[in-house]
Order: C-alpha cells, then structure tokens, then sequence
C-alpha cells in the first residue's frame, strides 16, 4: 500500500485547500449573552465574496438578530452597521443574512441576538481566503459566444459601411471602388476584432493565473524524524518563504498550546495521535513520536496567527522503528501532558457504519443519532455516549478546555477538520476578536468547557459534508484522568438529486 | 435685405443621444463614489438606474431611427442613412445600437467573473471592458450623429455647440477610464504623463479637426472640466457611510473623484496648431500637437501636483481630502507623491520616476495619438451620414 502514502503525500504537496482542509464552512455553537445559539458561515470561497449566515437560536425568546463583519487589523471601529438577519422560513428560530467579505484575511462576524432576555452576543472567527475555481456554465458559454458574434460581426458590418458610404451626400451610391473600401475594411475590422479578441484571452489567462496564484495554500512545512539517544524527535521545520521573511504576524497559542497535530499512519489510519510539538526556534516545532508503529504518517497541524487567522499545516514524514525501551531513555525534549495516541485496526478491516467504538480502557463509545444514509449538504449532529465497561455512563472531564475533540478525515486526505464541541473555530482566534471588542461590548464570554459532564455524552454542532467519499472521524474524551479515542467510519453520499 | 430663413429645428434624437452619453458619465461617476462611500450595491441603485437609462436611450434611439429609415419609407433621414445587414440607418444609430447590447453583454459577464474571481478587484477587467466599450460606444455614436448634422448644416451654432459638448463627454469618460492614474499623488510618476499622452491628444486632436466652432477642443476641455468640477462638489454634500468592512477611514459623505487634470492648457495650443494654423501635413501638425501637449502638460500638472497635495488642496473647491474610499488605509502618505502603484492583488509595482528620456517618449507617444486623433477628426468633418 506504498503507492495509497505516495498518493496521499502528493495530495498534500499540492493542495490549495486549508484546514480545515477542503472544508471551509465555520460551524460554532455556544451562547450569546443569555441565549444558547448555533451559527453556520459559509464563506464564499473568492474574495471580495458574499458569506452566508445562518444563525438558529437554540431557545424561545429572540425576536431580532443582526450580523456585522469585523476584519481584525480594522477593529470594530472600522466595521458597517451591523445587517438584520432575517427569518427566512416558518421556523421562528432560524435567521439568515449575507455579509461581503471584501479583503483577505482574518474576519470574525459578530452575532447580535435580541429578546425578552436583553441583549447577547457572539463572535465566530473566519478565514477570508481564495479556495474556488469556477467553470463557467455551458448555458452561459452559449449566451456570451452567440453575443460575442454579434458584436463581432455587427462591429465589423458597421465598420464596413462607415467605410462606404458614411461621408456620402444625400442621396449618392456607392460605387465599385466604394464597396471594395467597404469590403476591406470589413476585413482589416475583422483582423482587429480577432486580435482584440485574442488579447482579451490572453488578458483573461494573465487573471487567471494571478487568482490561481493568489489563491490559499497553506504555509510549507518540511517535517522529519531524528534519532536522539533512541528516541523518535519529529521536527516540522516552516519553510516557507512567506513566513522565513516575516511578512506573516506571529503565532499565538489555543488552548494552551502552539501547534495542535494530527499524527495519522498511513494508509490504513492504524496508528492515531493528538500531539502538541513545542517551539524550538522561530520556524522549527519538536514534539516526540508517540509510541505507534514505524511507517508513513500524515501531518495536520493547526495553528493561529496573531491576526487571529487559523491554518492547517500539512505534510507526510516516515518514521523509523519504535524502540521498547525509549519511554526510559532521555531526550532533550519531553512529552507533553495533553499528548494523547492510539493505536487501532486497520481502515480496511473495520466493518462500514459501526456505531459503536471499543475503547482502550475496555469502555465504550456509541454514536446515539447515528442515520442510515449521509449525503454531501445535509446536516448531521453528531453526539456520542461514553459507558465505562460496567455500563454505567462516564464521567467526562475536560480535555484542554473541551469535552471532546473530533478529527474528520476523508480517506484520501482531501478533506480534513478539526472541531470540538463548539465547533470548527480557533478557540484562540475567538478569544482574540473578545479582547478586541471587549473595550466595546463585555457581553460576550469565552466558551471554554470548564465543568464535568456527568451523563457521558457529547454533542457536536450540526456539521455538513462537502464532499462526497468514505470517511473516518476520531472522537477524543478525557475519562478518570486519562484520554480515550474513538473512531467511526462512514460514507458520505453525493447529495440527493 | 432681410432674407426669411427657417428656424433650424433640432433633430430629437440629437438631443436623446446627448442626453444618453450625459446619463451614462454622471452615472458612472456617481456609481464609482458609491463604490468608494457605501461599497455594497445593489442591481436598483439610482446610480446604476441611470447608466442603464443612458444606454436604454441610446439603444432605443438608435433602433427607432433604424426602423424609421429602414421601413419608413423615403426620407431625408432615410437617404442620410448607411447600409448594415439589409437594414438602413444613421451611422450613429448603428453605434448606439452595438453600444446597447455591448453593456447588455458584459452584466451576466461581469456576474460570472465577480462568482469566480471576487467582486471588482480590479476596475479595468475583461467584462468592464466590455462594458466600457458600450459605453464609448453609445458617446461616439452621439458623436457621430451630432457630426453627421453638423456638417449637413455647417453653420448651426447649436449643433457645434452639442458636437463640442460631447467631446467634453468622451473626454471625462476617457479621466474616468483612467481614473487609477489621475491622483494628484501619482503626478509625478513617468505614468501618469504617459497615460495622459496616450489618451488625451486623440480627444482633444479628434474634436479639434471635426468642430465647427472657432476652439473646439478648448470648449470641449472647458465643458468637461465643469462636469468634473460639478461632481466633484456636489456628490460630497451628501451623506454617505461604508457598509463593507474593512473600513480604514472615516467617511461621513459621497467620496469625490480626483480633480480633473488641466487639459484647458494644451488644448489651446491644440486648437491654435489645428484651427488657426490650419497645417495642411497630418504629420507635422501631430508633431506639433505631441511636443505642445507633453511639454505644457508637464510644465502644468508637475506644480499643480504640488498644489493640490499641499493645505491648499484640502477644500470644497479642490477636495483632495475627500477622494480617497474607505477601504485605503489612512497612512502618512495620502499627501505624498507615491512611489508605489499598490495593486488589488496585494503587490506593490513600483511606479517609474520621471526622466528626460521618459518625457521624450511621453511626446511621441503625444503625437501618434494627435496624429490618430487627426486622421478620426478629418472623417469625421466629412461624416453626413
């Protein structure tokens, strides 16, 4: 299965999407003020683009909801008045809006609800980037070609008799010498309407090219694994010249930490690990290779700027043998307390649809809402109970601010997300956007998931799929101190015609 | 001896042409300081209702004077009309006609490149182009009908009159076009002068060879000048605030454009090297033409720069504090001369300082458009149809 890490590892070299990789909707549930809400933005992919807004009230009690885009480097001083959501079905619930994201860069839309409650608000974080190429319609093709004629032939045939008998006196025709000036300068319009047709192609493949070149890419990294004294030191070393030259702000920490990896052997996902490599210099993060088998692996690592945008690093590292005996031996470096890692079956060898994960400790993880059919554009919430091995439900504790963490991963590494509880949002970004509001509004607050969750399950906000294919999520819980990783897989659908 | 002449009668669509290439310029200025003041736009703003009027008018113009001269039967206008497609009507008429459905071209264009490159993030794109193109179009075919009268009647001062008005039209559509080059702050760069070399003299030549009137490229100039001026003080005594973000400055009304560069000047020498000269060699007069428009250009606009970007600028009269839109940071440059040309795409292409050898070229490019602007003035004094 060489070649399945060989392809993988060629989808990460060229791949113009981020991580979120290839899935760039923004999915956020938490309160604003005194309401419990869930907001969805779809961002629109081209920049200057039209986002959409969804925004469900999760409660009774609203009855206005506006929203207001803010660019981080303009600040809420340099932001519109907000936009009224509107209601766009019989569902009392659910607001709506569009909002421009005019620049490149780090925005956050800012959630105004309203009801008998007072007044709340909540701030969702998101990526103004270029992710989307566009074919145009074959309808429009054949309106824009059948135009293009006419103005063409028209132009020239107008051309033509300008050049006949456009300077005539009433009255007079054109003779023979007359009409071959006509017929030339139809020919020399024709010469000219070609090259200006030809030079507007060109013009438009220059345009082209520069939007394909401006487009997203995620920052280049180069990782690999060195030995010392034994133990496996990975290190994912930012190569890229957009970040070497300083042009990027620096990093700011979520959750605690820099840099958030997936760590994913490949090709049959059997090695799985939530690791955190720490900052050795300005471009170079270290992190020990957690205990799994040796093999190719695949790299997602999230960070957050100080601009408060997110983005996912991604790349593939082979990794030498594990040595028994290197959890005595010492290195430079030391684990960190929220790395987490587990080795599990093969993809292939995992039964389609199963709802129900063993996990390590002999507990289980069962998927409650778990429908027959996923399609692409349909909404699914996921929510999970832990059971301890007796049957009884376990007690959830925070894992570094959050009830769970989820990772989704297209098989073939196209698509990727990261997501928790409240969401696919930089808790750190949110954060950063509060701070920046805060001399405004102090209503909003933090999501941060501090207290136990005595019933065992968790709920994910309604996520939606953007492309079809087989998928396999991991789901990470922290139960009696020690954290516990699920997996599920399932096919996702083309949408239903 | 008193002689009873007819009152000449002014042909209607003179007037509806003049009224359509008027719509479209205002609305145009107007729709880019709603762009620059509000940002988001609907297809209903009264700017974009008033360029659709204009090229509504000029293409129902030119169609009716088509149907009229095709199936109306014989016709003084019939018999003043040209051959296309079987169909017969005024030249102007024509132009119209392609200007219409040219703008209408460009609108599911223009949707379709803002869904797949992002909304007008350069004006001078592909399907703007388009647009622009029907736009002109719909000016020079009031031009060429406006011509076509003119020189079947000679002496109507009315008709000279419009003719030269027009110019003015096509001269302040032609300072829109290149408006991304008519900041004061972009003045002193080798592009500006080649810009206004490139586009300026044919205008100015054009209308100076074809106007029946003593200083026609002047009183185009002239006309153009008080357009410009007018919306420059007008459009700022409304009330207008960003709706986009980022917004980098505080805006309370409509964003001005640019001042309008002095083209009054060399559009004297102009007029005197074409009208009062009155040189028979095309040739020498755009050599001509091309040394006094490059020469008094520069020796004009290098202090006027100055001026405007100075305390002196900063007026209701002059308005450089209120040109610039809400999404360009305010920095310690918006009264500078700039070294940059701060592309859309997020590169800075550095602009070309001002040299002896530059201005060189800005003269020859200066006389090749005089002499192409000759050469349109000269068919265009002898345009009946």
């Amino acid at each position: 299965m060489k070649w399945f890490s060989v392809v993988f590892g060629i989808f990460l070299a060229v791949s113009h999407l981020m991580g979120h990789v290839g899935n760039l909707n923004v999915f956020y549930e938490g309160t604003a003020g005194p309401y419990p809400v869930r907001v969805i933005i779809r961002p629109p992919g081209v920049v200057p683009g039209l986002a959409e807004i969804t925004v469900r009230a999760l409660g009774e009690g609203v009855n206005r909801v506006t929203v207001q885009p803010i660019k981080f480097d303009a600040g809420p001083e340099g932001a519109p008045p907000p936009d009224e959501a509107v209601q766009i079905s019989d569902d009392k619930l659910l607001y709506s809006s569009e909002l421009w994201l005019m620049d490149f860069g780090s925005y956050s839309v800012n959630v105004h609800l309203y009801g008998e409650k007072g007044h709340g608000t909540v701030i969702v974080p998101v990526n103004s980037i270029a992710t989307r190429t566009l074919e145009m319609a074959a309808s429009l093709k054949a309106i824009l070609l059948i135009l293009m004629i006419l103005l063409v032939g028209g132009g020239v045939s107008v051309i033509a008799a300008a050049a006949r008998e456009s300077t005539f006196e009433t009255g007079q025709q054109p003779n023979n010498a007359q009409i071959r000036r006509g017929r030339i300068a139809f020919f020399v319009g024709a010469i000219f309407c070609v090259g200006m047709l030809l030079g507007g192609r060109n013009w438009w493949s220059t345009v082209e090219a520069q939007y394909r070149a401006n487009m997203f890419k995620p920052l280049k990294i180069e990782s690999q694994v060195r030995l010392e004294n034994k133990v496996r030191i990975l290190s994912v070393n930012i190569v890229d010249d957009r970040w070497t030259s300083g042009r990027l702000p620096p990093l700011i920490p979520d959750h605690g930490k820099m840099m958030h990896m997936y760590f994913i052997r490949l090709p049959e996902f059997d090695g799985f690990a939530h690791i955190h490599p720490k900052v050795q210099s300005d471009d170079q993060f270290d992190v020990i290779v957690p205990p799994l088998p040796d093999g190719e692996y695949a790299i997602f690592a999230d960070i957050t700027h100080e601009t408060g945008f997110s983005q996912t690093l991604i790349d593939t590292v082979t990794v030498p043998e594990y040595h028994p005996d290197e959890e005595l031996l010492s290195a430079s470096l030391e684990r960190d307390m929220d790395d987490s890692w587990r080795e599990i079956k093969p993809y292939s060898k995992i039964p389609q649809s199963k709802d129900v994960s063993f996990l390590e400790d002999g507990s289980t993880m069962t998927w409650l809402n778990m429908p027959d059919e996923i399609t692409v554009d349909g909404e699914l919430e996921w929510q999970f109970r832990v059971n301890l091995s007796g049957g009884s439900p376990a007690v959830l504790e925070p894992y570094m601010g959050m009830m769970s963490h989820c990772a989704v991963l297209r098989t073939d590494g196209k698509v990727f997300v990261h997501m928790h509880p409240t969401g696919t949002i930089s808790m750190a970004s949110q954060m950063l956007f509060e701070r920046q509001a805060g001399e405004m509004d102090h209503s909003m607050h933090g999501q941060m998931q501090g207290n136990e969750n005595q019933k065992g399950t968790v709920t994910f906000p309604p996520f939606e799929f953007s492309e079809a294919g087989d998928y396999r999520i991991w789901i990470q819980v922290k139960v009696g101190g020690k954290v516990l990783s699920g997996y599920f897989d399932m096919k996702v659908n083309p949408p239903r015609t | 001896m008193k002689t009873d002449v007819a009152p000449y009668t002014l042909p209607w669509y003179c007037s509806a042409v003049t009224l359509a290439a008027t719509a479209i310029v205002i609305g145009l200025q107007w729709d880019i300081s709603w762009h620059e003041t509000i940002g988001r736009d609907t297809f209903w703003t009264l700017a974009h209702i008033v360029i659709y009027i204009g090229g509504i008018i000029g293409g129902l113009t030119g169609g009716i004077l088509v149907l009229r001269a095709s199936f109306g039967g014989p016709s003084p206008l019939r018999d003043a009309s040209v051959k296309v497609w079987g169909f017969r009507g005024p030249l102007g008429a024509w132009v119209c006609i392609w200007g219409a459905v040219a703008m209408l071209t460009s609108a599911p264009f223009d949707d379709w490149w803002h869904n797949a490159y992002g909304l007008d993030v350069q004006i001078i794109s592909p399907p703007h182009m388009v647009l622009a193109a029907g736009f002109f179009s719909t000016i020079f075919g009031a031009m060429f009908l406006l011509a076509a009268c003119q020189n079947r009647t000679k002496s109507e001062v009315v008709l000279n009159t419009m003719y030269a008005y027009t110019g003015g039209v096509l001269i302040l559509m032609l300072v829109i076009l290149t408006m991304e080059y008519m900041f004061p702050n972009k003045q002193h760069s080798q592009e500006f002068f080649n810009v206004s070399a490139i586009v300026f003299p044919f205008a100015l030549a054009m209308i100076g060879k074809s106007s029946g009137l003593p200083w026609p490229a002047t009183t185009a100039s002239l006309i153009f000048t008080i357009h410009r001026l007018l919306i420059i003080w007008v459009l700022p005594l409304f009330p207008g605030e960003p709706q986009l973000a980022p917004i980098y400055r505080e805006i309370t009304h409509f964003v001005a454009p640019p001042f309008p560069p002095l083209l009054i000047v060399p559009s004297v020498a102009i007029d005197y090297i074409l009208k009062k000269a009155d040189l028979k060699n095309d040739w020498l007069a755009a050599g001509l033409c091309g040394v006094f428009f490059a020469g008094i250009y520069f020796l004009v606009h290098w202090p006027f720069a100055e001026f405007l970007l100075s305390e002196n600028g900063r007026n209701w009269f002059f308005a450089t504090h209120v040109n610039k839109p809400y999404w360009a940071p305010i920095g310690p440059n918006d009264y500078d001369f700039w070294q940059y040309d701060y592309s859309p795409l997020g590169g800075a292409i550095p602009l070309t300082v001002v040299s002896f050898a530059g201005i060189l070229k800005t003269v020859l490019m200066a006389a090749g458009s005089s002499l192409v602007g000759i050469w349109s003035g000269s068919w265009l004094s002898r345009l009946k149809r």
